[in-house]
Protein backbone atom coordinates (compact mmCIF):
# COMPACT_ATOMS: atom_id res chain seq x y z
CA UNK A 1 0.00 0.00 0.00
CA UNK A 2 2.80 2.34 0.97
CA UNK A 3 5.04 1.80 -2.62
CA UNK A 4 1.46 2.17 -4.28
CA UNK A 5 0.89 5.41 -2.68
CA UNK A 6 4.11 6.72 -3.19
CA UNK A 7 4.01 5.22 -6.85
CA UNK A 8 1.20 7.44 -7.33
CA UNK A 9 2.12 10.47 -5.57
CA UNK A 10 5.44 10.08 -7.45
CA UNK A 11 3.38 10.27 -10.40
CA UNK A 12 1.00 13.33 -9.90
CA UNK A 13 3.44 15.61 -8.41
CA UNK A 14 6.08 14.71 -12.01
CA UNK A 15 3.01 16.00 -13.97
CA UNK A 16 2.53 19.02 -11.67
CA UNK A 17 6.40 19.95 -11.77
CA UNK A 18 6.57 19.66 -15.39
CA UNK A 19 2.87 20.89 -16.33
CA UNK A 20 1.95 23.59 -13.39
CA UNK A 21 4.99 24.62 -12.08
CA UNK A 22 6.61 26.70 -14.91
CA UNK A 23 3.72 28.87 -14.64
CA UNK A 24 4.02 29.06 -10.83
CA UNK A 25 7.47 30.68 -10.12
CA UNK A 26 7.57 32.88 -7.05
CA UNK A 27 9.92 35.81 -7.77
CA UNK A 28 12.01 33.26 -9.77
CA UNK A 29 11.90 30.41 -7.54
CA UNK A 30 10.32 26.75 -8.62
CA UNK A 31 10.13 23.65 -5.92
CA UNK A 32 11.34 20.54 -6.87
CA UNK A 33 8.47 18.26 -6.21
CA UNK A 34 10.12 14.99 -7.27
CA UNK A 35 12.73 15.83 -4.31
CA UNK A 36 9.51 15.90 -1.92
CA UNK A 37 8.26 12.78 -2.98
CA UNK A 38 11.30 11.40 -2.78
CA UNK A 39 11.97 13.06 1.42
CA UNK A 40 8.45 11.51 1.87
CA UNK A 41 9.75 8.05 0.90
CA UNK A 42 12.20 8.90 3.16
CA UNK A 43 10.19 9.50 6.33
CA UNK A 44 7.33 6.71 5.16
CA UNK A 45 9.78 4.11 4.41
CA UNK A 46 12.03 4.21 7.32
CA UNK A 47 14.33 1.55 5.20
CA UNK A 48 16.98 0.98 2.38
CA UNK A 49 14.33 1.23 -0.30
CA UNK A 50 14.33 4.96 -0.62
CA UNK A 51 17.70 4.45 -2.65
CA UNK A 52 15.52 2.85 -5.18
CA UNK A 53 13.43 6.06 -4.83
CA UNK A 54 16.66 7.77 -5.14
CA UNK A 55 17.35 6.40 -8.95
CA UNK A 56 13.53 6.95 -9.86
CA UNK A 57 14.03 10.70 -9.20
CA UNK A 58 17.41 10.78 -10.58
CA UNK A 59 16.35 9.36 -13.91
CA UNK A 60 13.26 11.87 -13.50
CA UNK A 61 15.36 14.45 -13.27
CA UNK A 62 18.10 13.72 -15.86
CA UNK A 63 14.85 13.12 -18.07
CA UNK A 64 13.68 16.51 -17.85
CA UNK A 65 16.36 19.00 -16.89
CA UNK A 66 18.62 17.38 -19.48
CA UNK A 67 21.12 16.67 -17.68
CA UNK A 68 24.52 14.99 -17.81
CA UNK A 69 23.48 10.93 -17.76
CA UNK A 70 23.95 9.68 -14.38
CA UNK A 71 24.32 13.25 -12.63
CA UNK A 72 21.04 12.69 -11.13
CA UNK A 73 20.95 9.47 -10.04
CA UNK A 74 24.44 9.99 -8.41
CA UNK A 75 23.51 13.18 -6.63
CA UNK A 76 20.49 12.14 -5.14
CA UNK A 77 21.73 9.44 -3.92
CA UNK A 78 24.68 10.33 -1.94
CA UNK A 79 22.10 13.00 -0.42
CA UNK A 80 19.74 10.91 0.22
CA UNK A 81 22.45 8.12 2.00
CA UNK A 82 23.63 11.21 4.53
CA UNK A 83 19.37 12.12 4.88
CA UNK A 84 18.88 7.76 6.23
CA UNK A 85 21.58 8.13 8.18
CA UNK A 86 20.86 12.13 9.58
CA UNK A 87 17.20 10.26 10.08
CA UNK A 88 18.16 7.20 12.08
CA UNK A 89 20.21 8.92 13.90
CA UNK A 90 18.52 11.97 14.95
CA UNK A 91 15.05 10.54 14.84
CA UNK A 92 13.29 13.23 12.89
CA UNK A 93 9.49 12.98 13.17
CA UNK A 94 8.61 16.72 13.77
CA UNK A 95 7.19 18.42 10.48
CA UNK A 96 10.09 21.61 11.64
CA UNK A 97 13.13 18.79 11.35
CA UNK A 98 11.29 17.32 8.69
CA UNK A 99 10.89 21.04 6.73
CA UNK A 100 14.44 22.06 7.40
CA UNK A 101 15.67 18.40 5.93
CA UNK A 102 14.21 19.19 3.11
CA UNK A 103 15.43 22.27 2.90
CA UNK A 104 19.27 21.15 3.56
CA UNK A 105 18.60 18.81 1.15
CA UNK A 106 16.88 20.77 -1.98
CA UNK A 107 19.62 23.85 -1.04
CA UNK A 108 22.58 21.44 -1.51
CA UNK A 109 20.39 18.81 -4.60
CA UNK A 110 19.97 22.32 -6.63
CA UNK A 111 22.84 24.29 -6.07
CA UNK A 112 25.23 20.93 -6.95
CA UNK A 113 22.63 19.47 -9.94
CA UNK A 114 23.49 23.00 -11.68
CA UNK A 115 27.26 23.25 -11.02
CA UNK A 116 27.92 19.69 -12.15
CA UNK A 117 25.33 20.29 -15.33
CA UNK A 118 26.27 24.03 -16.15
CA UNK A 119 29.85 24.13 -15.30
CA UNK A 120 30.28 26.31 -18.82
CA UNK A 121 27.63 28.46 -17.54
CA UNK A 122 28.29 28.54 -13.92
CA UNK A 123 32.04 30.05 -14.73
CA UNK A 124 30.65 33.52 -15.81
CA UNK A 125 28.44 33.54 -13.29
CA UNK A 126 28.83 34.70 -9.49
CA UNK A 127 28.58 32.14 -7.14
CA UNK A 128 26.46 34.28 -4.45
CA UNK A 129 23.74 34.82 -7.46
CA UNK A 130 23.71 30.62 -7.61
CA UNK A 131 23.51 30.59 -4.18
CA UNK A 132 20.66 32.89 -3.94
CA UNK A 133 18.52 30.99 -6.54
CA UNK A 134 19.36 27.77 -5.18
CA UNK A 135 17.73 28.97 -1.68
CA UNK A 136 15.08 30.50 -3.16
CA UNK A 137 13.85 27.05 -5.08
CA UNK A 138 15.14 25.14 -1.35
CA UNK A 139 12.53 27.53 0.28
CA UNK A 140 9.69 26.89 -2.17
CA UNK A 141 10.42 23.30 -2.06
CA UNK A 142 10.34 22.88 2.02
CA UNK A 143 7.47 25.05 1.90
CA UNK A 144 4.95 23.22 -0.92
CA UNK A 145 6.21 19.72 1.34
CA UNK A 146 5.15 21.21 4.49
CA UNK A 147 2.59 22.26 2.86
CA UNK A 148 1.93 18.89 1.67
CA UNK A 149 2.95 16.93 4.73
CA UNK A 150 0.65 19.21 6.96
CA UNK A 151 -2.06 18.57 4.10
CA UNK A 152 -1.63 14.23 4.67
CA UNK A 153 -1.32 14.35 8.28
CA UNK A 154 -5.26 16.28 8.90
CA UNK A 155 -5.91 13.63 5.49
CA UNK A 156 -4.88 10.88 7.46
CA UNK A 157 -6.70 12.34 10.57
CA UNK A 158 -9.94 12.37 8.79
CA UNK A 159 -9.92 9.15 7.07
CA UNK A 160 -8.93 5.63 8.59
CA UNK A 161 -6.74 4.42 6.28
CA UNK A 162 -3.22 3.19 7.18
CA UNK A 163 -1.01 2.93 4.78
CA UNK A 164 1.27 0.29 6.29
CA UNK A 165 -0.93 -2.14 5.89
CA UNK A 166 -0.75 -4.78 3.11
CA UNK A 167 -3.12 -5.29 0.33
CA UNK A 168 -3.05 -9.12 0.61
CA UNK A 169 -5.97 -10.57 2.43
CA UNK A 170 -4.44 -12.17 5.12
CA UNK A 171 -7.35 -14.14 6.61
CA UNK A 172 -7.58 -18.05 5.89
CA UNK A 173 -10.11 -20.09 4.97
CA UNK A 174 -11.31 -22.78 7.36
CA UNK A 175 -13.77 -25.05 6.34
CA UNK A 176 -16.13 -25.54 8.84
CA UNK A 177 -16.43 -29.15 7.06
CA UNK A 178 -12.31 -29.98 8.52
CA UNK A 179 -11.27 -32.09 11.28
CA UNK B 1 18.54 -7.55 12.73
CA UNK B 2 20.48 -4.10 12.69
CA UNK B 3 23.49 -5.78 10.96
CA UNK B 4 21.35 -6.96 7.99
CA UNK B 5 19.08 -3.49 7.78
CA UNK B 6 23.08 -2.06 7.82
CA UNK B 7 24.14 -4.65 4.79
CA UNK B 8 20.66 -3.97 2.39
CA UNK B 9 21.62 -0.54 3.26
CA UNK B 10 25.11 -0.60 1.66
CA UNK B 11 23.58 -3.52 -1.23
CA UNK B 12 21.10 -1.07 -2.23
CA UNK B 13 23.63 2.42 -2.12
CA UNK B 14 25.82 0.77 -4.29
CA UNK B 15 22.93 -0.14 -6.47
CA UNK B 16 22.26 3.18 -6.88
CA UNK B 17 25.54 4.15 -7.58
CA UNK B 18 26.58 1.89 -9.77
CA UNK B 19 22.89 3.05 -11.82
CA UNK B 20 24.45 6.27 -12.25
CA UNK B 21 28.12 5.08 -13.10
CA UNK B 22 26.42 3.07 -15.68
CA UNK B 23 24.24 5.69 -17.16
CA UNK B 24 27.37 7.99 -17.11
CA UNK B 25 29.41 5.97 -19.41
CA UNK B 26 26.96 4.27 -21.61
CA UNK B 27 26.52 5.36 -25.19
CA UNK B 28 23.87 8.21 -25.03
CA UNK B 29 21.59 6.05 -27.85
CA UNK B 30 20.76 3.37 -24.93
CA UNK B 31 20.19 5.92 -21.87
CA UNK B 32 18.03 8.12 -24.21
CA UNK B 33 16.13 5.11 -24.69
CA UNK B 34 15.83 5.14 -20.87
CA UNK B 35 14.68 9.08 -20.72
CA UNK B 36 12.42 8.57 -23.89
CA UNK B 37 10.53 5.46 -21.51
CA UNK B 38 9.81 8.16 -18.36
CA UNK B 39 8.42 11.04 -21.07
CA UNK B 40 6.01 8.59 -22.69
CA UNK B 41 5.30 7.20 -19.13
CA UNK B 42 3.97 11.36 -18.46
CA UNK B 43 2.69 11.64 -21.49
CA UNK B 44 -1.14 10.43 -20.33
CA UNK B 45 -0.94 12.54 -16.97
CA UNK B 46 0.44 15.67 -19.54
CA UNK B 47 -2.87 14.96 -22.14
CA UNK B 48 -4.99 15.27 -19.04
CA UNK B 49 -3.47 18.54 -18.18
CA UNK B 50 -3.57 20.23 -21.34
CA UNK B 51 -7.11 19.24 -21.70
CA UNK B 52 -8.00 20.63 -18.29
CA UNK B 53 -6.57 23.39 -19.37
CA UNK B 54 -7.57 24.03 -22.91
CA UNK B 55 -11.15 23.91 -21.36
CA UNK B 56 -10.79 25.48 -18.37
CA UNK B 57 -9.25 28.73 -21.26
CA UNK B 58 -12.27 27.62 -23.97
CA UNK B 59 -14.40 29.26 -21.41
CA UNK B 60 -12.81 32.24 -20.52
CA UNK B 61 -11.86 33.43 -24.02
CA UNK B 62 -12.93 36.03 -26.08
CA UNK B 63 -12.35 35.47 -30.01
CA UNK B 64 -9.58 38.11 -30.94
CA UNK B 65 -10.51 40.49 -34.08
CA UNK B 66 -9.63 38.87 -37.40
CA UNK B 67 -7.41 41.81 -38.08
CA UNK B 68 -5.39 41.57 -34.49
CA UNK B 69 -5.09 37.80 -35.81
CA UNK B 70 -3.74 38.53 -38.89
CA UNK B 71 -1.37 40.90 -37.60
CA UNK B 72 -0.53 38.34 -34.41
CA UNK B 73 0.66 35.78 -37.27
CA UNK B 74 2.53 38.39 -39.32
CA UNK B 75 4.27 39.56 -36.25
CA UNK B 76 5.17 35.28 -35.37
CA UNK B 77 6.20 34.32 -38.79
CA UNK B 78 8.76 37.70 -38.22
CA UNK B 79 9.83 36.37 -35.09
CA UNK B 80 10.49 32.93 -36.10
CA UNK B 81 12.36 34.18 -39.45
CA UNK B 82 14.38 36.01 -37.40
CA UNK B 83 15.07 33.62 -34.79
CA UNK B 84 16.33 31.15 -37.28
CA UNK B 85 18.32 33.57 -38.56
CA UNK B 86 20.12 34.05 -35.41
CA UNK B 87 20.25 30.25 -35.09
CA UNK B 88 22.34 30.18 -38.08
CA UNK B 89 24.82 33.00 -37.61
CA UNK B 90 24.91 31.19 -33.88
CA UNK B 91 25.93 27.94 -35.72
CA UNK B 92 28.40 29.72 -37.70
CA UNK B 93 30.52 31.59 -34.81
CA UNK B 94 30.47 28.10 -33.22
CA UNK B 95 32.07 26.10 -36.58
CA UNK B 96 34.22 29.68 -36.33
CA UNK B 97 35.05 29.07 -32.59
CA UNK B 98 35.82 24.73 -33.33
CA UNK B 99 38.07 25.31 -36.29
CA UNK B 100 39.77 28.18 -33.93
CA UNK B 101 40.35 25.72 -30.88
CA UNK B 102 41.58 23.19 -33.92
CA UNK B 103 44.03 25.26 -35.32
CA UNK B 104 44.41 27.91 -32.82
CA UNK B 105 44.55 31.54 -33.45
CA UNK B 106 47.34 33.07 -34.98
CA UNK B 107 49.69 35.70 -32.97
CA UNK B 108 49.57 38.34 -35.52
CA UNK B 109 47.09 40.59 -37.08
CA UNK B 110 45.68 39.42 -40.37
CA UNK B 111 43.53 40.78 -42.83
CA UNK B 112 40.49 40.11 -44.84
CA UNK B 113 41.13 39.14 -48.45
CA UNK B 114 38.70 39.23 -51.01
CA UNK B 115 37.01 36.03 -52.26
CA UNK B 116 37.47 34.90 -55.67
CA UNK B 117 34.04 33.66 -56.24
CA UNK B 118 31.30 34.93 -54.43
CA UNK B 119 28.00 33.81 -54.39
CA UNK B 120 25.01 36.39 -56.04
CA UNK B 121 21.71 36.47 -55.86
CA UNK B 122 19.56 37.26 -59.04
CA UNK B 123 16.23 38.83 -58.28
CA UNK B 124 13.58 37.79 -60.45
CA UNK B 125 9.70 37.72 -60.77
CA UNK B 126 7.74 34.57 -61.13
CA UNK B 127 5.74 34.94 -64.07
CA UNK B 128 1.67 34.99 -64.06
CA UNK B 129 -0.78 33.30 -66.20
CA UNK B 130 -2.09 36.50 -67.95
CA UNK B 131 1.95 37.28 -68.54
CA UNK B 132 2.84 33.65 -69.80
CA UNK B 133 -0.37 34.30 -72.10
CA UNK B 134 0.97 37.26 -73.42
CA UNK B 135 4.29 36.03 -74.06
CA UNK B 136 2.72 32.39 -75.69
CA UNK B 137 0.64 34.85 -78.05
CA UNK B 138 2.27 37.50 -78.83
CA UNK B 139 5.85 35.12 -79.31
CA UNK B 140 7.80 38.18 -77.14
CA UNK B 141 11.04 35.87 -76.83
CA UNK B 142 11.47 35.21 -80.29
CA UNK B 143 11.96 38.27 -82.02
CA UNK B 144 14.99 39.36 -83.15
CA UNK B 145 16.73 35.54 -82.64
CA UNK B 146 17.28 33.05 -85.25
CA UNK B 147 17.49 30.19 -83.60
CA UNK B 148 15.97 30.58 -80.05
CA UNK B 149 13.16 29.67 -81.36
CA UNK B 150 12.94 26.17 -79.80
CA UNK B 151 14.70 27.18 -76.42
CA UNK B 152 12.50 29.51 -75.48
CA UNK B 153 9.73 27.41 -77.01
CA UNK B 154 10.68 24.80 -74.88
CA UNK B 155 10.20 27.13 -71.86
CA UNK B 156 7.03 28.32 -72.98
CA UNK B 157 5.46 25.23 -73.48
CA UNK B 158 6.45 23.78 -70.36
CA UNK B 159 3.78 23.11 -67.36
CA UNK B 160 6.29 24.47 -64.67
CA UNK B 161 6.09 28.03 -63.61
CA UNK B 162 8.30 30.84 -64.90
CA UNK B 163 10.36 33.05 -64.08
CA UNK B 164 11.80 36.47 -66.11
CA UNK B 165 15.50 35.74 -66.32
CA UNK B 166 16.61 33.69 -68.68
CA UNK B 167 20.45 32.74 -70.09
CA UNK B 168 21.35 36.50 -70.91
CA UNK B 169 21.03 36.76 -67.38
CA UNK B 170 23.34 34.19 -66.86
CA UNK B 171 20.65 31.67 -64.93
CA UNK B 172 21.34 27.64 -65.85
CA UNK B 173 19.38 24.86 -65.05
CA UNK B 174 20.04 23.49 -62.03
CA UNK B 175 20.75 26.82 -60.07
CA UNK B 176 18.64 27.31 -56.56
CA UNK B 177 15.41 29.59 -56.14
CA UNK B 178 15.00 30.93 -53.26
CA UNK B 179 12.15 33.53 -51.38
CA UNK B 180 13.92 35.04 -48.79
CA UNK B 181 16.07 32.10 -46.54
CA UNK B 182 13.38 29.52 -47.84
CA UNK B 183 14.20 26.99 -50.86
CA UNK B 184 11.06 27.45 -53.06
CA UNK B 185 12.94 25.12 -55.63
CA UNK B 186 15.34 24.88 -58.66
CA UNK B 187 15.78 26.38 -62.45
CA UNK B 188 14.98 23.27 -64.80
CA UNK B 189 14.38 24.94 -68.10
CA UNK B 190 16.62 28.44 -69.38
CA UNK B 191 15.28 30.09 -71.87
CA UNK B 192 16.71 33.30 -73.66
CA UNK B 193 14.43 35.58 -71.28
CA UNK B 194 12.73 33.14 -69.26
CA UNK B 195 13.22 30.15 -66.96
CA UNK B 196 11.11 27.23 -66.16
CA UNK B 197 11.46 26.29 -62.24
CA UNK B 198 10.92 23.26 -60.38
CA UNK B 199 9.47 23.78 -57.15
CA UNK B 200 10.12 21.87 -54.18
CA UNK B 201 7.22 20.08 -54.05
CA UNK B 202 7.27 18.93 -57.78
CA UNK B 203 8.24 14.67 -57.69
CA UNK B 204 11.11 15.99 -60.19
CA UNK B 205 12.32 17.83 -57.72
CA UNK B 206 15.55 16.37 -55.76
CA UNK B 207 18.19 18.48 -53.21
CA UNK B 208 20.35 17.69 -50.58
CA UNK B 209 19.06 18.52 -46.97
CA UNK B 210 19.83 17.78 -43.57
CA UNK B 211 17.87 18.06 -40.06
CA UNK B 212 18.71 21.00 -37.57
CA UNK B 213 18.67 19.89 -33.91
CA UNK B 214 17.65 22.69 -30.97
CA UNK B 215 20.30 21.94 -28.36
CA UNK B 216 21.43 23.90 -25.57
CA UNK B 217 24.73 24.69 -26.99
CA UNK B 218 22.86 26.01 -29.89
CA UNK B 219 21.59 24.69 -33.34
CA UNK B 220 23.07 21.27 -34.88
CA UNK B 221 22.77 20.21 -38.03
CA UNK B 222 22.06 16.37 -38.65
CA UNK B 223 23.68 14.15 -41.42
CA UNK B 224 22.65 14.71 -45.35
CA UNK B 225 19.65 13.10 -46.73
CA UNK B 226 18.07 13.50 -50.09
CA UNK B 227 14.29 16.10 -49.99
CA UNK B 228 12.27 14.57 -53.13
CA UNK B 229 9.09 16.35 -54.03
CA UNK B 230 5.28 14.40 -53.60
CA UNK B 231 3.19 16.48 -54.74
CA UNK B 232 0.37 18.01 -52.72
CA UNK B 233 2.08 20.50 -51.04
CA UNK B 234 4.79 17.94 -49.35
CA UNK B 235 8.34 16.87 -49.71
CA UNK B 236 9.54 13.50 -48.35
CA UNK B 237 12.85 13.57 -47.00
CA UNK B 238 15.19 10.38 -47.40
CA UNK B 239 18.27 8.75 -46.82
CA UNK B 240 18.19 10.03 -43.07
CA UNK B 241 19.60 6.34 -40.65
CA UNK B 242 17.55 5.28 -37.53
CA UNK B 243 20.54 6.12 -35.49
CA UNK B 244 19.19 9.81 -36.08
CA UNK B 245 16.96 11.40 -33.39
CA UNK B 246 14.37 12.98 -35.40
CA UNK B 247 10.77 14.51 -33.93
CA UNK B 248 7.96 15.68 -35.70
CA UNK B 249 8.46 20.11 -35.60
CA UNK B 250 12.40 19.90 -36.25
CA UNK B 251 13.55 22.50 -39.05
CA UNK B 252 15.15 21.14 -42.37
CA UNK B 253 17.80 23.05 -44.14
CA UNK B 254 19.47 22.59 -47.46
CA UNK B 255 22.40 20.10 -47.16
CA UNK B 256 26.62 20.88 -47.43
CA UNK B 257 26.79 19.92 -50.89
CA UNK B 258 24.33 19.26 -53.64
CA UNK B 259 24.55 15.91 -54.82
CA UNK B 260 22.43 16.37 -57.57
CA UNK B 261 24.60 18.93 -59.18
CA UNK B 262 27.92 19.28 -60.95
CA UNK B 263 30.70 20.70 -58.70
CA UNK B 264 31.24 23.48 -61.14
CA UNK B 265 27.41 24.53 -60.28
CA UNK B 266 27.82 24.03 -56.68
CA UNK B 267 26.87 27.95 -54.55
CA UNK B 268 25.57 28.83 -51.26
CA UNK B 269 25.46 31.53 -49.14
CA UNK B 270 27.40 30.34 -46.74
CA UNK B 271 24.67 29.26 -44.61
CA UNK B 272 22.78 26.74 -44.45
CA UNK B 273 18.64 27.89 -46.45
CA UNK B 274 15.72 26.72 -44.67
CA UNK B 275 13.47 24.21 -46.44
CA UNK B 276 10.68 23.62 -44.31
CA UNK B 277 9.29 21.49 -40.96
CA UNK B 278 8.99 17.80 -40.25
CA UNK B 279 5.06 16.88 -39.98
CA UNK B 280 5.45 12.93 -39.88
CA UNK B 281 8.49 11.46 -38.99
CA UNK B 282 8.01 7.24 -38.64
CA UNK B 283 10.61 4.58 -38.49
CA UNK B 284 9.01 1.39 -39.47
CA UNK B 285 10.24 -1.87 -37.66
CA UNK B 286 13.65 -2.90 -39.27
CA UNK B 287 13.25 -0.13 -41.83
CA UNK B 288 16.87 0.88 -42.95
CA UNK B 289 15.72 4.47 -42.90
CA UNK B 290 13.45 6.87 -41.67
CA UNK B 291 9.95 7.85 -43.48
CA UNK B 292 9.68 11.58 -42.73
CA UNK B 293 7.06 14.37 -44.21
CA UNK B 294 8.19 17.42 -44.85
CA UNK B 295 6.14 20.67 -44.91
CA UNK B 296 8.24 23.44 -47.14
CA UNK B 297 8.22 26.82 -45.52
CA UNK B 298 6.80 28.91 -48.62
CA UNK B 299 3.94 27.99 -50.85
CA UNK B 300 5.09 28.68 -54.27
CA UNK B 301 1.33 31.07 -54.82
CA UNK B 302 2.27 33.21 -51.23
CA UNK B 303 5.78 35.03 -53.78
CA UNK B 304 5.72 37.01 -56.69
CA UNK B 305 9.68 37.80 -56.13
CA UNK B 306 12.66 35.68 -55.77
CA UNK B 307 16.11 35.22 -56.20
CA UNK B 308 18.37 32.81 -58.19
CA UNK B 309 21.82 31.79 -56.74
CA UNK B 310 24.72 31.92 -59.28
CA UNK B 311 28.51 31.91 -58.38
CA UNK B 312 30.83 34.82 -59.97
CA UNK B 313 34.22 35.70 -59.98
CA UNK B 314 34.07 38.56 -57.36
CA UNK B 315 33.86 42.19 -59.25
CA UNK B 316 36.02 43.65 -56.88
CA UNK B 317 39.16 41.24 -57.96
CA UNK B 318 38.43 41.97 -61.16
CA UNK B 319 38.25 45.35 -60.79
CA UNK B 320 41.55 45.66 -58.80
CA UNK B 321 43.45 44.33 -61.94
Amino acid sequence: MKLFSLLILCYILLIIQISVVPEATVAGSRPHLILVMLCFALFWSRDATVFLWGILAGLIYETFDSAIPGTGVLLLTSLVWVAFRVQLHFQIRSLISRFMLILVLAFVFDGLFHILNHLEAIRLLDLTSLAQHAAGNALYTAVAGLGLLVSFKIISRLVPIEFGQSLRNESVYESRFSH
Amino acid sequence: MKRETRSSEIKLALLAILTGICLYLMPSAYSSRLYNLIRDASKPGLVLVQQIKSLRYASAETPLPQTDVKQLETKLSELQQENRRLELHSLKLSEQIGQLKQTGVPSYQSEAGERLLVPDLIEAELLGDSSIALLKDEKLLNQGRERGVFESSFVLESDLPLIDQGEQQGVKAGYSIYAGQAVIGKVNEVGRWTSSLIPVTSVDYRGSARIARKTEQGLQMGVDGILVGMGEGRCQLLQIPPTESIQVGQEVYTGEVDRELPLSMQSTLGQPMYYGRIIDAKLPRGAPYWKIIVAPAVKLSEVKQVSVLRKIVNPRRMLTN
